[in-house]
C-alpha cells in the first residue's frame, strides 16, 4: 500500500482511562476482530501492573479501514507500556508513529504519566489527537477536563474530541480525524533499508522476533540484514504483519510496521531502539534515538533452599531470553549462600521478574533489599560504581560519595498536598514546583535521591492520597551525598544480606528500626542473642533477644497427639527455612526487615 | 492388650479454662439414657471387630463422668466386662469432680470394679477456684478424700494447676504442701495453659486479668520438682508424680504410643495404625451409632514416619524416655542411627541424655520440650 494511506500511531492513556476499550471498538469498527488478544507474556503481568497503576501493553494491530471520502487506508496502532520504568522502550514506540492519541478520563481528568507521555510523544514530534473518554457516565465533567489538558499539555481544548469508548460514541469521527491529521509516513523505498525496532518476544521455533518500523528500503525473507548497534548479520527467514495474530507477508516496505524472524537467538540481540539495515547495502547512519538501557535498580535473589540454585539459574535465563534489559550474575553472600545479582530497569520491572520466578518456575526466593548504583570516588582517585551494598569501599577509603537523583512529578487531589509534601521531606526531597492544574488538582515536583523511591513509596503515596494519586519520575544525574554503610550483626557475626547503604542523618534511626524489628522476627534460641547495628566499628543500635528458658506442652494425651506433631512440624518446617549464620537462625522475613524500617 | 477411653461429655458447669468437649447434664434424661446406650452399642461394635483383645486399662473420663449416677458408670463397666476379658491387673480409672462424689456412690464404683481415683482438684484456695470456675469447694476436696479412702480406693490422683493469673509463689506452695499432706499416691501437675476464646484467655486479653511471667512459671515449675520429690514422688513424665509402683498404667499406653480405643462423643482413638476421633456432637454421635456405624469424624491412616514422630514425640514425655530396644523392633532401625546428628547436639546442648537402654530428656530439655521434639519430626 502506498505510504499516503498509511497511518501509524499510538494511544496514550492512564490505566483504566479506556484504551483497550477503545482499541476494541477500532477493531470492530474496521472489521478487523470481534475481540482482540492481548499479549501473552504482558497478561501474566497484570496483576502486578493492575497493582502499580500503570496500563497494559497490547499487541501491535494492523487495521484496514474506509474513510467517509472512500478512501482505504492502513492503520498501524502501536501500543507503548505505561510504566516509568519503561519509559526508554515508551519513547521507542513512539517514535515509530507519527500521531498518538491522548485518552483522558472525562471523569478523573490528567494523570501524571499520561503528561510524561505526552511530552515524550511532543519530543518525537507526533500529531496529538486529545480525546475526553467516557463522556456517557453521569458523573463525567468534560469541561473541567478540557480545561486541565488545556492547563497541563498546551492543547487547544476547541479540538478535543469527546467519545465513549464503551457505547461507541465519538468513535467513528476519531478514526476520522486520526487519517486527516496524522500525517502519513514519507519514506524512501529506494534509500537502504533502515527499521526501527520497537519491541520484540522469543519465540521458541523462530527464535528472537523483533517487532519494526520500516522507515526507508524494503526488508523481505531471504535477504541479509544487519543490526546497527553490533553489527551482528543474520538472514531473514520471515516477515509479517499483527492481524493482530502474525501473518506472514512478502515484504515490508517503506512506512509498514510489522515484525521480523531471523533465526535472532536471544532478545538481547534484537535492541529495542536499534536500526536494522542491509547488510548489502547498509544506511550510512542508524536512525537516532538508540542507546543502551542500564538497570538502575539492584537486589539479590537467593532460593530459599540450596538445592534451588540450579533451577534458579535456569529460569533467569528463559526470563532474560525475553527480556533483554534484566541483568543477572552470580554471588555468594555469607547468610544467604550461593545466588544471583539482579539489575533492574526500576522497581516494577524487579517486581515483575521475582513473581514470574515465583508463579511461573515455582521457585522459593529471598530477595535483599533493593539498592541504586552508587558512585564512590576513593582517596586514591579512583572511582567505582557500587550496586552491592556488600562491596562498598571501607569507610577510611571513601572520599566522596555520589547517588543517582530523579524528578519525580505528582498529581494529587489539593487536599493531600499537605500528605505528599510531607512524604517527600521524609524522603529528602527538594521541592521544585508546584502547579495548581484546577482548584482540585495538583502537579508537586520534587527532586529526591532514587534510593528514596524504592523502597515503598508508591505504596505510602497511594495511602497517604486515597489512592488518588498518580506519580512518575525521570532519572536526574548524580549528586554528591553523605551516604554510609549500616551494618548489621547477629550475635557478633556481619550479616551481609542486611547491609544497607543510607544517609547519615537517618542511619541512628534506621539503625534502630532495624535491630528492634530483627529482635521480633528472630526466634529465641538457647542463649541470649545480641543483635547490633553499626557504621564501621561503631555499634549505633542494640537489641538481644533473650535466651529461650521454657517451651513445653505440660498436658498431652492421647487426643492430643496429632494436633501435637503438626504444630512440631510446623515449628521444623519454619526451621528449615531459616539461614544459618554462625550459631544463629535467621527466618527469611528477617531478611525483608531492612525494607519495612521505614513503615514503623 | 488394649486400653479403653470411654467419655462423658457432661458437666456441672463448664470451668473457664476449659475447650474441651462438654456440656451441662441435659434436663433431658433421655438424651443421657440415649447416649449410655449408643456407648454400650459402640463398645459392642468393637468387641466384635477385636473379639480376641484383652483390656490392660480402662478410663472413665470427661467431661466428668461422676455427675451421672453410679449405676449408669456401672452399667458402662459391666458391659465392657462382657464383651472383652480383661487382663490380670486390669487398671479402672474414673474421673470425678469433689462435689460431685459421694461414699456411697464412691462404694458402689469401687465395688463394680473401678480401683483408681483422679479428682479434679486444681486448687485448695477458695479465690483460685473461682477464677478457675470450678464448681467445688475447698471443704469438698477433703470430703471426697475422705470418701474416697474410706470406700477402699487405695490410688487416687490429685489434678493441680497452676501458674494462674495473679497466683503467688507462696500461694503455689500452699497449694502443693496441701495435697502433699492429703497423701495421694499420684499427682498431675499442669501449668494453665490459655485456651483460645475461654472466658479466662478473653479476659487476659482484654487485660482485666495479668498472665503470670514466664519467669514466675519457672520457678514454680521448679518448686513443684524438688516438693514433690521430697514428699517421695517420682516425676515418671513431665506433669506426672506418682509413688513407687502407682503410675497410672493407662496414659503410659499413650506415651508410650501404644494402641488404644476411644469410646464416647468426641473421644479419640489408635488402633492398627490409624488415628481416629468421634464425632463430638452427642445426637450425630448417637445417630450414628445407632445406625451401627462407627462415629467417627476423622481417621488419620498413619504412615510408619507419622508413627515414629508420635512415639517419639509422646516416648520421650516419659522419664525413661524412650527404650532403644522398643524402638528398634517396633520400626526396624535404632533411634541413634536415624538421628545421629540431631542426637549428638542435644546431647551437647545438655538436653538428652543416652544410656545403653534408652534415649531421654534430660531436666532443661523437659522444660525445652518442644524445643527438642521439633528437631525429630
Amino acid at each position: 500500500m502506498k505510504q499516503e494511506q498509511i497511518r501509524n500511531f499510538c494511544i496514550i492513556a492512564h490505566i483504566d482511562h479506556g484504551k483497550s476499550t477503545l482499541a476494541d471498538r477500532f477493531l470492530e469498527i474496521t472489521g478487523t476482530l470481534q475481540s482482540r488478544q492481548m499479549k501473552e507474556q504482558v497478561l501474566d503481568q497484570m496483576d502486578l501492573e493492575r497493582e502499580r497503576g500503570i496500563t497494559i501493553k497490547l499487541t501491535p494491530v494492523t487495521m484496514h479501514y474506509r474513510s467517509k471520502n472512500g478512501q482505504e487506508y492502513l492503520l498501524n496502532l502501536i501500543d507503548t507500556p505505561g510504566h516509568v520504568d519503561f519509559s526508554y522502550e515508551v519513547s521507542r514506540s513512539l517514535a515509530a508513529c507519527e500521531g498518538a492519541v491522548l485518552v483522558v478520563d472525562a471523569t478523573q481528568g490528567v494523570e501524571a504519566q499520561t503528561i510524561a507521555n505526552t511530552y515524550l510523544a511532543l519530543d518525537a514530534n507526533l500529531e496529538i489527537i486529545p480525546v475526553i473518554n467516557k463522556i456517557d457516565l453521569p458523573v463525567a465533567d468534560p469541561e473541567r477536563v478540557a480545561r486541565e489538558i488545556e492547563e497541563v499539555i498546551g492543547l487547544d481544548s476547541e479540538n478535543i474530541l469527546h467519545v465513549s469508548a464503551k457505547d461507541g460514541t465519538g468513535v467513528p469521527e476519531l478514526l476520522e480525524t486520526i487519517v486527516h491529521q496524522v500525517p502519513p509516513p514519507r519514506g524512501d523505498e529506494d534509500q537502504p533499508l533502515q527499521a526501527l525496532i520497537f519491541d520484540s518476544h522469543f519465540d521458541p521455533y523462530k527464535g528472537a522476533i523483533s517487532y519494526i518500523r520500516v522507515f526507508h528500503g524494503k526488508v523481505r525473507s531471504g535477504m541479509k540484514i544487519m543490526m546497527m548497534s553490533t553489527g551482528k548479520v543474520y538472514e531473514v527467514s520471515e516477515v509479517g504483519v499483527f492481524s493482530p495474530e502474525m501473518i506472514q507477508v512478502e515484504e515490508l516496505g517503506p512506512g509498514e510496521v510489522g515484525y521480523l524472524a531471523a533465526g535472532i537467538k536471544e532478545v538481547a540481540d534484537t535492541r529495542v531502539g536499534d536500526t536494522i539495515t542491509d547488510a548489502v547495502k547498509p544506511a550510512a547512519e542508524p536512525l537516532p534515538g538508540y542507546r543502551r538501557v542500564l538497570p538502575v535498580v539492584f537486589c539479590g535473589f537467593y532460593p530459599v533452599e540450596a538445592n534451588e540454585y540450579d533451577n534458579l539459574r535456569d529460569a533467569l535465563g528463559k526470563l532474560k531470553l525475553n527480556d533483554a534489559s534484566f541483568q543477572y550474575e552470580p554471588e555468594t553472600s555469607v547468610a544467604l549462600g550461593f545466588g544471583f545479582r539482579c539489575g533492574f530497569l526500576g522497581l516494577l520491572h524487579m517486581e515483575i521478574i521475582q513473581e514470574r520466578l515465583e508463579r511461573e518456575y515455582g521457585l522459593e526466593l529471598i530477595t535483599t533489599a533493593p539498592n541504586v548504583v552508587y558512585r564512590v570516588t576513593k582517596n586514591n582517585g579512583e572511582v567505582v560504581t557500587v550496586d552491592n551494598p556488600a562491596l562498598w569501599p571501607d569507610l577510611g577509603d571513601i572520599e566522596l560519595v555520589e547517588e543517582p537523583y530523579v524528578e519525580a512529578n505528582v498529581i494529587t487531589p489539593s487536599d493531600y498536598v499537605g500528605a505528599v509534601m510531607d512524604l517527600f521531606h521524609d524522603r529528602r526531597g527538594e521541592f521544585q514546583e508546584m502547579n495548581y492544574l484546577s482548584p482540585q488538582r495538583v502537579q508537586i515536583t520534587y527532586l529526591l535521591p532514587l534510593s528514596e523511591i524504592i523502597f515503598d513509596f508508591f505504596d505510602r503515596l497511594k495511602s497517604c492520597t486515597r489512592g488518588y494519586a498518580s506519580f512518575d519520575y525521570d532519572i536526574s544525574g548524580y549528586r554528591a551525598a553523605d551516604l554510609v554503610k549500616l551494618d548489621c550483626l547477629v550475635h557478633g557475626e556481619k550479616v551481609d544480606a542486611l547491609s544497607m547503604i543510607v544517609h547519615r542523618d537517618q542511619a541512628q534511626q534506621k539503625g534502630r528500626a532495624l535491630v528492634e524489628k530483627l529482635r521480633r522476627l528472630i526466634p529465641r534460641q538457647l542463649f541470649d542473642v545480641p543483635i547490633q547495628a553499626a557504621i564501621g566499628n561503631r555499634v549505633i543500635a542494640r537489641e538481644t533477644v533473650k535466651a529461650l528458658r521454657k517451651n513445653v506442652l505440660e498436658k498431652c494425651y492421647g487426643g492430643d497427639v496429632t494436633r501435637k506433631r503438626k504444630l512440631l512440624e510446623k515449628q521444623k518446617e519454619g526451621k528449615r527455612r531459616m539461614k544459618q549464620v554462625g550459631k544463629v537462625e535467621i527466618p527469611q522475613e528477617a531478611f525483608l526487615a531492612v525494607l519495612q524500617v521505614d513503615k514503623e | 492388650m488394649i486400653a479403653f477411653y470411654i467419655h462423658f461429655p457432661f458437666c456441672l458447669q463448664k470451668c473457664r479454662y476449659c475447650s474441651f468437649n462438654s456440656m451441662p447434664v441435659p434436663e433431658n434424661n433421655i438424651l443421657v439414657t440415649r447416649y449410655l446406650q449408643a456407648m454400650e452399642r459402640e463398645i459392642a461394635l468393637y468387641a466384635s471387630r477385636y473379639p480376641n483383645e484383652s483390656l490392660s486399662s480402662i478410663y472413665l473420663g470427661g467431661g466428668t463422668p461422676t455427675v451421672l449416677p453410679a449405676e449408669s458408670l456401672c452399667r458402662i463397666l459391666f458391659c465392657c466386662r462382657e464383651k472383652f476379658a480383661f487382663s490380670p491387673g486390669i487398671e479402672i480409672t474414673v474421673e470425678a469432680n469433689p462435689g460431685t462424689v459421694t461414699q456411697e456412690m464412691l462404694q458402689l464404683l469401687r465395688e463394680a470394679g473401678v480401683n483408681r481415683l483422679s479428682l479434679g482438684v486444681q486448687s485448695f484456695q477458695p479465690v483460685e477456684l473461682q477464677l478457675l470456675g470450678r464448681s467445688h469447694s475447698v471443704t469438698d476436696i477433703y470430703t471426697a478424700f475422705d470418701a474416697a479412702r474410706k470406700a477402699g480406693f487405695d490410688n487416687i490422683n490429685l489434678d493441680l494447676i497452676y501458674a494462674l493469673p495473679g497466683q503467688s509463689l507462696e500461694s503455689w506452695r500452699e497449694n502443693l504442701r496441701s495435697a502433699i499432706q492429703l497423701n495421694p499416691e499420684h499427682l498431675s501437675i499442669y501449668g494453665l495453659s490459655l485456651e483460645e476464646d475461654t472466658p479466662l484467655a478473653v479476659e487476659l486479653k482484654k487485660g482485666k486479668l495479668e498472665a503470670c511471667s514466664e519467669e514466675l512459671h519457672l520457678t514454680m515449675w521448679e518448686e513443684t520438682s524438688s516438693m514433690v520429690k521430697e514428699a517421695g514422688f517420682i516425676r515418671y513424665e513431665i506433669s506426672n508424680y506418682a509413688k513407687p509402683g502407682k503410675l497410672c498404667r493407662h496414659n503410659i499406653t499413650y506415651w508410650e504410643n501404644k494402641p488404644y480405643l476411644g469410646v464416647g462423643a468426641g473421644a479419640h482413638g489408635y488402633y492398627d495404625h490409624v488415628r481416629y476421633g468421634n464425632e463430638e456432637e452427642i445426637q450425630k454421635y448417637i445417630e450414628m451409632v445407632e445406625k451401627g456405624e462407627f462415629p467417627r469424624a476423622f481417621e488419620e491412616h498413619q504412615t510408619q514416619k507419622e508413627e515414629m514422630i508420635d512415639t517419639i514425640i509422646m516416648g520421650l514425655r516419659l522419664t525413661k524416655g524412650i527404650s532403644r530396644l522398643d524402638f528398634t523392633m517396633r520400626f526396624g532401625c535404632s533411634f541413634e542411627s536415624l538421628y545421629e546428628k540431631e542426637l549428638k547436639k542435644m546431647v551437647e546442648d545438655g538436653l538428652m541424655g543416652i544410656s545403653d537402654d534408652a534415649v531421654f530428656l534430660t531436666e532443661r530439655g523437659r522444660i525445652l520440650s518442644n524445643y527438642v521434639l521439633s528437631c525429630f519430626v
